[in-house]
């Protein structure tokens, strides 16, 4: 163990969140500034690791290991492959943003307590993404839901409470039985070696016998499928999505889902190969089933969040499409447009609600004309759009497309219907901006985007223009890992 | 045989404080509360002491009567630390609610019944220790004079109570019956020639209503209908340690008694155990959704975690014992912290137990509210904090036994019980203060309670490993290297 970069950054955020709460209540502005100086810190950790990544390496780099509690086997064990690496960056700069768009929508009452969840939940969205052993990355995954549902059911809309109650509840009964499924799997790996161990490099070597496997995948299945979601474990989304504040809903569209789509790829699918294959074609189709319904459902929406959060079902839904087509292509668009929708979903859920926060109300039908009386963020919404309907050029495209291509080798069928989602996607998307942008203004007026919220959102739109050029600063790294997945799913 | 007073030492020194404090309460009148409180805590601090100091010695004593090794040592610090709580809380409460002095003497009295329930190695002893215990609870129970419910809860308890004493008064005859001895060790030496329930059905009968008695004590479904009334009407500082005290007592001797003169039917009483863990945890916490009340809520909730401890129970061995110790102890420190915020909560005439009283907490009083949501979701599992590991270790335990379905259900119903834990925490920091709140005041003794209690729920969930490591060692006599 070296020099413990991993640690430091996972941990740096928890203890921004005791320093902030420390403040007294009034030093509004230190709080703030506390607040962006550790979020902006650890996201500038998180650029060192990619810095100091071996590109082209498979296994996990940066491990930082230590005994936990040698009596059960668990270790804190944190690392990242290509496969986490560009997840941990996106998670770390989503908190940035998070910060920033709480800058003005925040009241100071209560402002220390909303800073110090923030950050203690920044801890526990990178434990997830970083944890190998699968005891920790449960403990990181649960102790999240604590801070997201505070941040929701205090900060959120006007049903935040139920939505937030429905949010914990949903993800913990989702993850229930994967404890017990994580329990079972170290004990197979103790019948088989004689000794615990919970670090997913060890187990993913094991020989699990067929029925265990089958209910051990599901158990770990249902987790991520809520936690993604799948439909028909999506009923929470809308709610949530809709109720956070927005610099909630940001995060939890952006990298809280991606949380089950890593669940599926780092675990699900290598510890339990024949059982991901077996049950593969179910979870695509219900995939594809979610892609359309997303879209589909999207279409019909009078509520802006509302929209935008089930185009994201739609979208997710498509990547967990192509993870299940286990190929290195359809595999690693996966991982790429995980990353890439949480850029521009970011974006949009930003612009929209500083939409919202103009006008008052989440209506599509209250707007219209908003580009003349605003063109900054007419222009910063047009790039959004078209980065979320996959424009060439853009990161969308360069993710989707791979994708689709890798299921296409496969299965054609599903590869279409995937593709209709994309066709779906320009089509209410583009409608929405028109409503919104374009035509006859409403009355009442309409302040662009202040210098705050530019320096928010245009970082993120010039990185889904940088990744769409240039895909390859990512699938550089991503591919090798994702090879060696389909590799170990192939030698079953 | 020598009686070897040393081996007896940190019950020596609870019985020795027990009549100190009685004979300093009668001399120094009665604005003694302070006074009393503290020599009773200063024999609870000697006392564990004492344990520490012993650790390890496992002579039987008393013609065999009772054994202080490594097993009732360990128990032993689990009820002191219990003891010290109620103590450090009964400091504040005393005087809040107007209740008696004698409350000190009578926990001090309670805690020497369950240290000597943990130490018994022959059943007439551990019905004497039981009896100690039960009949402090009872006057504890109902000790707050004035308090109509109060009293009711302690005739309740006591009627009720009496019941399941008879029951395990009655088992233990019919194991004398069976077996011509009352020691332990014996009767699992003789029971150790049958093979099957059927061989021996006088025996066989004996350990159900021995298990029917002790499901009483501990409140186990169906025996559990006493618990939320008494829970509910004895003062809080009462309820907090019975609900984990007496609870703790009753489990570790079960695993006792059923490890020592039972062994040859674990796979028997592992599944009627089982079944029993299932309803208990099923129905305390269908029951505990419904509840307004907090304390009440906590009361049903206290059920369902005698549920889960039932698991390690069924599960048995080295690692379900274990998990059985460790989740008494982390159950000790987030129950009592739960409790003591309710304590704060109320004063005379107002007790504040509903949780419409807790909306708004966190702008009232945030620490108490972040106190409160701590031990909330330590209740509920959530990790980083005791109540997870607890929660884990049982889990463990029982894939392990080949019990991964009970741990299935188990998980379910941490889920369900999470609604209402979160119900409460939610109250707190998303509602609106009522206009009429009464204003909360942490005194010193109850401040000492919540820090010291918040802190080891943190640590044990953090950094578990010294203290599973002695549990590890202090079930070795019961379950051999």
């Amino acid at each position: 163990m070296g020099f413990p970069l991993l640690t430091l950054v996972v941990w740096l955020p928890l203890l921004g969140a005791v320093l902030v709460y420390g403040f007294r209540r009034e030093q509004v502005k230190a709080v703030k500034a506390w607040a962006l100086a550790f979020t902006g810190l650890t996201f500038v950790g998180t650029l060192l690791l990619w810095v100091f990544f071996r590109s082209g390496e498979a296994g996990y780099q940066f491990v930082d290991r230590a005994a936990w509690i040698p009596q059960f086997g668990l270790e804190y064990a944190l690392g990242v492959d290509g496969i986490s690496l560009f997840l941990v960056i996106l998670a770390a700069l989503l908190f940035v943003v998070a910060v920033l768009t709480s800058w003005r929508l925040v009241p100071a009452e209560g402002l220390r307590g909303y800073f110090a969840l923030l950050l203690f939940m920044e801890t526990g969205v990178l434990g997830v993404f970083t944890a190998l052993d699968m005891v920790l990355f449960y403990v990181f995954w649960e102790v999240m839901l604590v801070p997201a549902y505070f941040l929701i059911g205090r900060w959120g809309g006007e049903k935040r409470v139920r939505a937030a109650t429905k949010f914990f509840i949903y993800t913990m009964a989702g993850s229930a039985l994967m404890l017990v499924a994580i329990l079972a799997l170290g004990y197979v790996g103790y019948s088989a070696s004689g000794a615990w161990t919970f670090n997913v490099a060890e187990l993913a070597g094991l020989r699990i016998p067929w029925y265990t496997q089958l209910a051990l995948f599901g158990a770990f299945a249902l987790a991520f499928a809520v936690k993604a979601p799948i439909v028909p474990f999506h009923t929470w989304l809308p709610d949530a999505y809709v109720e956070a504040p927005t610099p909630v809903t940001i995060l939890l569209a952006g990298i809280l889902g991606k949380m089950g789509v890593y669940g599926f790829i780092r675990f699900a699918i290598p510890l339990f190969r024949d059982a991901a294959v077996y049950f593969g074609p179910t979870i695509q189709i219900l995939a594809v089933v979610g892609v359309l319904y997303g879209s589909l459902i999207a279409l019909v929406q009078t509520d802006l969040k509302r929209l935008v959060a089930y185009s994201s079902l739609a979208h997710v839904s498509l990547i967990v499409l192509g993870l299940f087509a286990v190929n290195a292509q359809s595999m690693s668009g996966a991982v790429f447009q995980s990353v890439s929708h949480g850029i521009y979903i970011a974006a949009l859920f930003a612009l929209l609600g500083a939409l919202e926060a103009r006008k008052g109300t989440r209506d599509i039908a209250a707007f219209g004309g908003v580009w003349k009386a605003a063109p900054v963020m007419g222009f910063f919404l047009l790039i959004a759009v078209l980065a979320s309907v996959g424009l060439p050029g853009l990161n969308a495209f360069a993710g989707e497309f791979v994708l689709l291509l890798g299921v296409f080798k496969a299965q054609k069928a599903l590869a279409v219907l995937g593709a209709l989602g994309m066709i779906f996607g320009a089509w209410y998307m583009l409608t929405l901006f028109q409503r919104v942008m374009q035509g006859t203004a409403k009355p009442g007026p309409l302040a662009d985007l202040t210098g705050l919220e530019k320096v928010t959102v245009a970082p993120l739109l010039l990185l889904a223009l940088v990744f769409g050029v240039q895909p390859n600063l990512l699938y550089r790294i991503i591919v090798p890992a994702v090879e060696a997945v389909v590799r170990a799913v192939a030698s079953r | 045989m020598a009686i070897d007073l040393q081996v007896l030492a940190p019950e020596a020194i609870v019985l020795a404080f027990v009549l100190i404090v009685l004979l300093i309460h009668a001399l120094s009148g009665k604005r003694s509360a302070t006074l009393v409180g503290g020599l009773a805590l200063l024999g609870v601090v000697l006392a564990g002491a004492a344990s520490l100091y012993y650790w390890g010695d496992t002579a039987p004593t008393f013609q065999g009567m009772v054994a202080a090794d490594g097993y009732g040592l360990f128990a032993n610090l689990l009820f002191l630390l219990a003891a010290g709580l109620a103590i450090l809380m009964g400091l504040e409460a005393v005087r809040r609610f107007d209740l008696p002095a004698e409350v000190f003497v009578l926990v001090l009295i309670a805690t020497l019944g369950m240290m000597l329930l943990g130490s018994a190695v022959n059943l007439v002893a551990v019905f004497l220790a039981l009896e100690i215990l039960s009949i402090s609870l009872y006057v504890l129970t109902a000790s707050e004079r004035d308090e109509w419910r109060s009293l009711e809860a302690g005739m309740k308890y006591f009627v009720l109570g009496g019941f399941a004493s008879a029951f395990l008064l009655f088992g233990i005859a019919m194991i004398y019956g069976a077996t011509g001895t009352f020691s332990l060790a014996e009767i699992g030496a003789q029971g150790a020639s049958f093979a099957a329930l059927k061989d021996a059905p006088l025996l066989a009968a004996g350990l159900v209503f021995v298990l029917v008695g002790f499901a009483f004590k501990v409140a186990l479904v169906p025996f559990q209908m006493w618990t939320p009334d008494v829970y509910e009407g004895a003062p809080s500082l009462v309820t907090a340690f019975m609900s984990v005290g007496a609870k703790a007592a009753g489990f570790v001797a079960l695993v006792r008694i059923m490890e020592t003169a039972f062994p040859y039917w674990r796979t028997e009483w592992g599944w009627a155990l089982a079944a029993i863990a299932v309803l208990t945890m099923s129905w305390g916490n269908m029951a505990a959704l419904g509840q307004r009340s907090v304390k009440r809520m906590l009361a049903y909730s206290s059920i369902a975690h005698a549920g889960y401890i039932a698991i390690g129970l069924a599960v048995a061995g080295r690692a379900g014992y274990a998990s059985v110790f460790f989740y008494l102890l982390c159950y000790t420190l987030m129950n009592v912290g739960a409790f003591a915020v309710i304590l704060a909560m109320g004063r005379k005439g107002a007790l504040n137990e509903d949780i419409d009283d807790y909306a708004g907490l966190i702008r009232r009083k945030p620490g108490l509210a972040l106190a409160m949501a701590l031990f909330l979701l330590a209740l509920a599992g959530i990790p980083l904090t005791a109540g997870f590991l607890a929660k884990l270790y049982v889990f463990s335990a029982a894939v392990v036994g080949g019990y991964a379905w009970l741990a299935a259900i188990a998980l379910i119903n941490a889920v369900i019980s999470a609604y209402y834990y979160l119900r409460v925490a939610g109250r707190m920091f998303f509602g609106e203060a009522p206009a009429d709140a009464s204003p909360v005041h942490v005194s010193a003794p109850l401040g000492v309670t919540l820090v010291l209690t918040a802190l080891l729920t943190v640590a044990l969930g953090v950094y578990p490993a010294p203290i599973l490591n002695l549990i590890q060692a202090a079930i070795r006599p019961i379950v051999g290297f």
